[in-house]
C-alpha cells in the first residue's frame, strides 16, 4: 500500500520532490494521506447525492463549490499531516540535515487538491446513479 | 365505453360546454366515457360566447392528439377524447338565418286568416326581428326556425350527419337555458327530434328512439341592464322560465333531468347578440357542467331522475369548503392541479428545465415555443381568464388565490394554509413551494417508464407531481 500511495502521489516518479518524497515514503505517511482524502471524497459526496440529496443543492454551481472545498480541505489536511509525519520522523531518526524545502510541502498539498479534484468527480459520476434530485450533476 | 353526444343550445349552452372544457382538461373524469362529442346550436354564428367555447375546444382536441393514455401514462390532464365528428363543434340550424322572421315564415304570402293567426302570436317586433343573431330571448320564434333538426338541407354538417354512427350505447346529453330564445326552443324540439327519429331521417333511429338522454335547463341566474333599444328584457326571464317549466312537466321524455339558477345576480350588458356578447363565467355554469359528470355515472336502471344543485351555504364569494363533499371530490383536487400546473407553467417552467426531470429528455427552451406547448399556455392562459371571470362576478367563485398564487404556490388556495417545509427547505430558505413542487416533479420523473414520448412524460410528471404537491402540502 505504501509503494502504490508513494507512486500516486509522486506521479510514477513525474512528480518526486526529493527529500521530502524519500521521507514520507519511509515514514509511511503516504498511505494515511491517502485514507483521509477517500474520506474527503466519499463522505460528502454520499452526503450530497444519498443522504440529503435535496433540491436546492442539484446544481451544477453548488456542486462544484462542494467539491472544490472538500479538495482544498483536503489538501491542507494532507499537506500538514504530511509535514507533521516527516518532522516526527527525522526527530525520531535524529536526522539533521536536508534538502527538503520549504515548496515541497506547498507541491504536495497541490498533489493531494488536483487528485482530490479529478477522484471527486469520477465518484460524483458513479453516485449519482443513487441520487434522485441530483442524478444529472454534474452531467 | 360510450361516446357522449352533448349539444349546447344558445349562449348558456356554449358556457356550460366551456366550463365542461375546463373541468375535462383539467381531468376530471367522465364515467364510462370513451369520447365527448360536443356541439353547439346557435343561429347566431359570430356570438362572442359559441366563439371562444369553439377555439378552446380546437385547442383541446389539438392538444390531446399530441397525448397517448397507456398503462404507463400517469397523466389525468385532457384524458377524455373530444371529437367534433367533422362539424367544428357547430351544427347549423337554418340556411335561412341571414332574413327577418317574417320572411323565414313569408308571412306576406299568408293568407288573411293565416295572418291573422301569426299576429295573435308573434309581435311586429318579432316578425321584423333579424335572426343572424339569434331570437333574442324570444322562444315563439325559436320553436319555429328549430323545428327543422333532421333536415339535410341547413348548410354545414347536418344533424342527420352528426347522428350517423350514433351507437346503442352512446348517450345524449342537452344543456340550455330556459329563459333565452334558442335554448328553451331547441331544447324540447331537439329532445322530440331523438325520441321520434325515423329511419329516413336518421340511419340510426332505433337507437336513438331509446338512447339514454339527460339535459340540464339553467334557470335564471343574471340579469341585463336596462336598453329602452333592446328586444331583450330581463324582467321577462322569470316568465319564461315558469311558461317553459309548465310545458316540461308533462312533455319530456327524458331520463335525467337537472335545474341549477340563482337568485343573486349582476346586470350583463345588454347585448342582443353577436361577437360583443361576451358574457362573464358564472360558477353556475361551472356547476351546470358538473351535471354532465353526473349523468354518466348514473346507473342506466335509473330513469326519470330529476336533480336541483345546492351549495352548503348561500354565501358569496363559493370557496371550495362552501361546496358541497360530492362537488368538492369531484372538482376540487382537478382544479387545483391544473391551476398549480398553470401557475408554475407561466413563472418558473423555463429555469426549471434546467433540472434532472427536464435533462433526462433532453428538453431545451426553445420547445416551449412549438407544439403542444404552445398550445397548453393558450389554454392556460384561457383557464385564468376562466377563474378570473368566475371570481368578479356576483356569486363569485373563489377558489384560488389569484394574485398571490404566481408568487407563492402555497398560498394557491383560498382559506388553506399549507404545510411549510421541512428542517431543511427552511435551512436553504424559504422556497415558496416552488422547490417543493420541482422535488414531486424529480420523485415522480425517476419511476416514469423510458417509453413515453416526450409529451405523455411532460404531462405525466406534471399531472402527478401537482396531485402530490396537493396532498402533502394539504392544500
Amino acid at each position: 500500500m505504501n509503494e502504490f500511495c508513494a507512486n500516486f502521489y509522486e506521479l510514477w516518479h513525474y512528480y518526486d520532490l526529493g527529500d521530502f518524497s524519500r521521507y514520507m515514503y519511509e515514514s509511511g505517511a503516504y498511505p494515511a494521506v491517502f485514507y483521509v482524502m477517500l474520506a474527503f471524497i466519499v463522505v460528502p459526496l454520499v452526503l450530497y447525492y444519498v443522504v440529503i440529496d435535496h433540491i436546492q443543492l442539484a446544481r451544477f454551481w453548488k456542486w462544484l463549490v462542494l467539491v472544490l472545498l472538500c479538495s482544498l480541505a483536503c489538501a491542507v489536511t494532507g499537506a500538514l499531516m504530511g509535514n507533521t509525519t516527516v518532522d516526527q520522523y527525522l526527530i525520531e531518526k535524529n536526522i539533521h540535515h536536508t534538502s527538503i524545502v520549504d515548496t515541497a510541502v506547498v507541491s504536495f498539498g497541490l498533489i493531494v487538491f488536483a487528485w482530490t479534484l479529478v477522484l471527486s468527480f469520477v465518484a460524483s459520476l458513479l453516485f449519482q446513479r443513487l441520487s434522485v434530485k441530483s442524478r444529472r450533476i454534474p452531467f | 365505453m360510450s361516446k357522449l353526444y352533448i349539444f349546447g343550445i344558445g349562449g348558456t349552452g356554449a358556457r356550460v360546454l366551456k366550463s365542461l372544457t375546463m373541468l375535462l382538461a383539467a381531468g376530471v373524469e367522465l364515467k364510462d366515457t370513451d369520447a365527448v362529442v360536443p356541439v353547439i346550436i346557435d343561429a347566431d354564428q359570430s356570438n362572442g360566447d359559441l366563439t371562444r367555447t369553439v377555439d378552446l375546444l380546437n385547442d383541446y382536441k389539438k392538444l390531446r392528439a399530441s397525448l397517448t393514455f397507456n398503462e404507463d401514462s400517469l397523466n389525468t390532464f385532457f384524458r377524455t377524447e373530444v371529437d367534433d365528428m367533422e362539424t367544428n363543434f357547430r351544427v347549423p340550424i337554418s340556411n335561412e338565418v341571414n332574413k327577418s322572421f317574417g320572411d323565414y315564415i313569408r308571412y306576406n304570402q299568408l293568407d288573411k286568416a293565416n295572418r291573422a293567426l301569426v299576429s295573435l302570436l308573434f309581435s311586429k317586433r318579432n316578425l321584423q326581428a333579424e335572426m343572424n343573431v339569434g331570437f333574442k330571448g324570444n322562444p315563439n320564434m325559436g320553436s319555429v326556425v328549430l323545428n327543422n333538426f333532421q333536415s339535410d338541407d341547413l348548410g354545414g354538417t347536418s344533424m342527420k350527419q352528426l347522428m350517423a354512427n350514433f351507437q346503442e350505447n352512446d348517450r345524449i346529453f342537452i344543456i340550455s337555458s330556459i329563459f333565452g330564445g334558442t335554448g328553451a326552443a331547441g331544447f324540447p324540439l331537439l329532445l322530440k327530434t331523438f325520441r321520434s327519429a325515423q329511419v329516413e331521417d336518421f340511419p340510426s333511429a332505433a337507437f336513438l328512439q331509446k338512447a339514454r338522454i339527460g339535459a340540464i335547463t339553467v334557470l335564471p341566474y343574471f340579469g341585463l341592464e336596462d336598453r329602452e333599444d333592446s328586444s331583450i328584457n330581463a324582467a321577462t326571464f322569470l316568465s319564461k322560465a315558469k311558461s317553459a317549466l309548465t310545458y316540461y312537466i308533462n312533455n319530456l321524455d327524458i331520463d335525467a333531468l337537472y335545474y341549477i339558477g340563482d337568485n343573486l345576480k349582476s346586470n350583463y350588458h345588454n347585448c342582443e347578440g353577436g361577437r360583443y356578447q361576451e358574457n362573464n363565467a358564472h360558477f353556475v355554469e361551472l356547476a351546470a357542467a358538473l351535471s354532465v359528470v353526473d349523468f354518466v355515472s348514473l346507473k342506466s336502471e335509473e330513469t326519470r331522475v330529476y336533480k336541483e344543485y345546492a351549495t352548503k351555504e348561500d354565501a358569496d364569494p363559493l370557496t371550495f369548503p362552501l361546496l358541497s363533499e360530492q362537488t368538492q371530490r369531484m372538482i376540487r383536487m382537478p382544479l387545483t392541479q391544473f391551476f398549480l400546473f398553470s401557475q408554475f407553467y407561466k413563472t418558473r417552467m423555463v429555469d426549471a428545465l434546467t433540472y434532472a426531470w427536464a435533462k433526462d429528455r433532453h428538453y431545451q427552451k426553445a420547445m416551449l415555443k412549438g407544439e403542444p406547448y404552445k398550445t397548453l399556455f393558450q389554454i392556460f392562459e384561457a383557464y385564468n381568464l376562466w377563474l378570473g371571470e368566475m371570481a368578479s362576478n356576483v356569486r363569485s367563485f373563489q377558489p384560488f388565490n389569484l394574485k398571490m398564487a404566481p408568487h407563492d404556490l402555497l398560498q394557491s388556495v383560498n382559506g388553506v394554509k399549507a404545510l411549510s417545509g421541512g428542517l431543511l427547505s427552511r435551512t436553504f430558505g424559504r422556497d415558496k413551494g416552488y422547490y417543493a413542487m420541482l422535488d414531486e416533479m424529480e420523485k415522480v420523473a425517476v419511476k416514469l417508464s423510458h417509453t413515453l414520448s416526450g409529451e405523455d412524460y411532460f404531462m405525466s410528471v406534471f399531472s402527478e407531481a401537482t396531485r402530490q404537491f396537493i396532498n402533502h402540502k394539504k392544500i
